[in-house]
């Protein structure tokens, strides 16, 4: 009778165990996918992360049982930049919802072959003195950012200058006036890698 | 037979109890680093993200959750001060709180030898602090100042947000366009870029004719 009393114990301590151990080691994971959105976890490794994914999740696949360690996560949608997040997986339970995704370089030139009249109408091209012809120009994210280079006819007497752009409500407002550089700090609405890529497309 | 049964169950139960231990330990140390404390006047109170946490000495350990918070020191007759920081795993970060005496017993209090020895140290340590987040915003810092061909580049105050702790500008001097693009690209070429600082431009020309 002690002795199957001392098994059972031993038989309930070590499931409780068991079960702690998956507890504080293992991590259930869901994704809130929509708009086709698919997020791939792949394991990271000293030399970056693994081609294979360790969980694919998207709409007809929402939870996954995976163990605690650092991941990147991979989000991709058709048409848009894929979206790489290294994440910390640590909690019994982790939640991933849809970022916010990018267009692709294709996309977003297509889109700007057809902004593009619109854009230049707000662009000064002219002061008293320098004309300018527009260069390097980019739409960025979902297209409704737009930076561009104001080249003057002659680079040795006038400055060349950035300029950004937004489109709110369907009409395109000149944010950043020309300028030689754009201080991010100077700008919080302007998201910073527009700024950045702006300034240095050159 | 009997006794090599009990062995093996003694031994798992033993196993089980080391495990169940060591996941528990596990869990308890878990998500946390620590903050020192270095305050003048010695004894404050303390408190975290507006939760009081009571009367600290100079050079106490608090141990507080990963993640950026407010530490509040005040005292009777002295001027309140917080500071914030970010805390992460296993470390520990030091938070250097000065308080301003605004009361006669304050002033008497911070005017004893032991006071001022402490006030010392702790400006001090704050000081290096301030400096050191100068740099840690600002790591274009370490290429200034930068002599180039007709165009110099400098530490400058910031002229945006001249208050804020850490906050720099850069000035450029350029004799014209041609080296201001110069200017950009050295700063590119040091590896930094140019729209994470306040850059602003002034004429070459007009320190030339200063100086003369």
């Amino acid at each position: 009778m002690n002795r199957r009393l001392i098994f059972f114990v031993t038989l309930g301590v070590l499931a409780l165990t068991i079960i702690a151990y998956l507890l504080t080691h293992f991590s259930f994971v869901s994704f809130d996918a929509k708009e086709g959105t698919t997020l791939s976890l792949h394991t990271k490794q000293k030399n970056g992360a693994s081609d294979k994914p360790t969980a694919i999740l998207n709409q007809s696949q929402k939870i996954a049982f995976i163990a605690h360690g650092s991941y990147r996560a991979v989000f991709s949608r058709p048409d848009f930049e894929d979206k790489p997040e290294d994440v910390s997986i640590e909690s019994l339970s982790h939640s991933f919802s849809t970022p916010d995704l990018n267009y692709t370089e294709a996309k977003l030139e297509n889109i700007l072959t057809q902004e593009k009249d619109s854009i230049h109408k707000i662009v000064p091209l002219a002061t008293d003195k320098i004309q300018y012809t527009i260069s390097r120009e980019k739409l960025y994210l979902k297209g409704e950012w737009y930076g561009a280079t104001l080249r003057p006819s002659d680079p040795s007497t006038a400055d060349i200058l950035k300029v950004i752009c937004h489109k709110i409500d369907g009409s395109w407002k000149m944010v950043v006036s020309p300028r030689i550089t754009i201080f991010k700090g100077e700008f919080p609405d302007v998201p910073p890698p527009v700024i950045s890529s702006t300034v240095n497309n050159r | 037979m009997n006794t090599t049964k009990n062995r093996i169950i003694i031994a798992t139960i033993l196993i089980a109890v080391a495990l169940l231990i060591g996941t528990i330990i596990t869990l308890l140390n878990r998500g946390g680093g620590a903050i020192v404390l270095y305050t003048a006047p010695k004894d404050v109170t303390i408190s975290v993200d507006g939760e009081l946490l009571g009367t600290k000495k100079t050079g106490d350990k608090i141990k507080i959750n990963n993640g950026t918070h407010t530490i509040t020191a005040s005292r009777d007759g002295f001027t309140s001060q917080d500071t914030t920081l970010t805390v992460s795993q296993n470390t520990e970060s030091k938070a250097y709180l000065t308080l301003q005496p605004n009361s006669e017993a304050a002033k008497n209090l911070m005017a004893t030898e032991s006071e001022q020895y402490n006030l010392e140290f702790v400006a001090n340590r704050g000081a290096d602090q301030s400096v050191e987040l100068l740099y840690n915003n600002n790591p274009i810092i370490n290429m200034l100042p930068y002599y180039g061909r007709l165009f110099d580049i400098y530490q400058a105050p910031s002229q945006l947000y001249p208050q804020k702790q850490g906050a720099m500008g850069v000035r450029i001097e350029a004799y014209g366009p041609v080296e201001r693009q110069a200017a950009l690209e050295a700063i590119r070429r040091e590896g930094y870029d140019p729209t994470d600082y306040e850059i602003f431009f002034v004429p070459l020309e007009y320190k030339t004719r200063d100086q003369e």
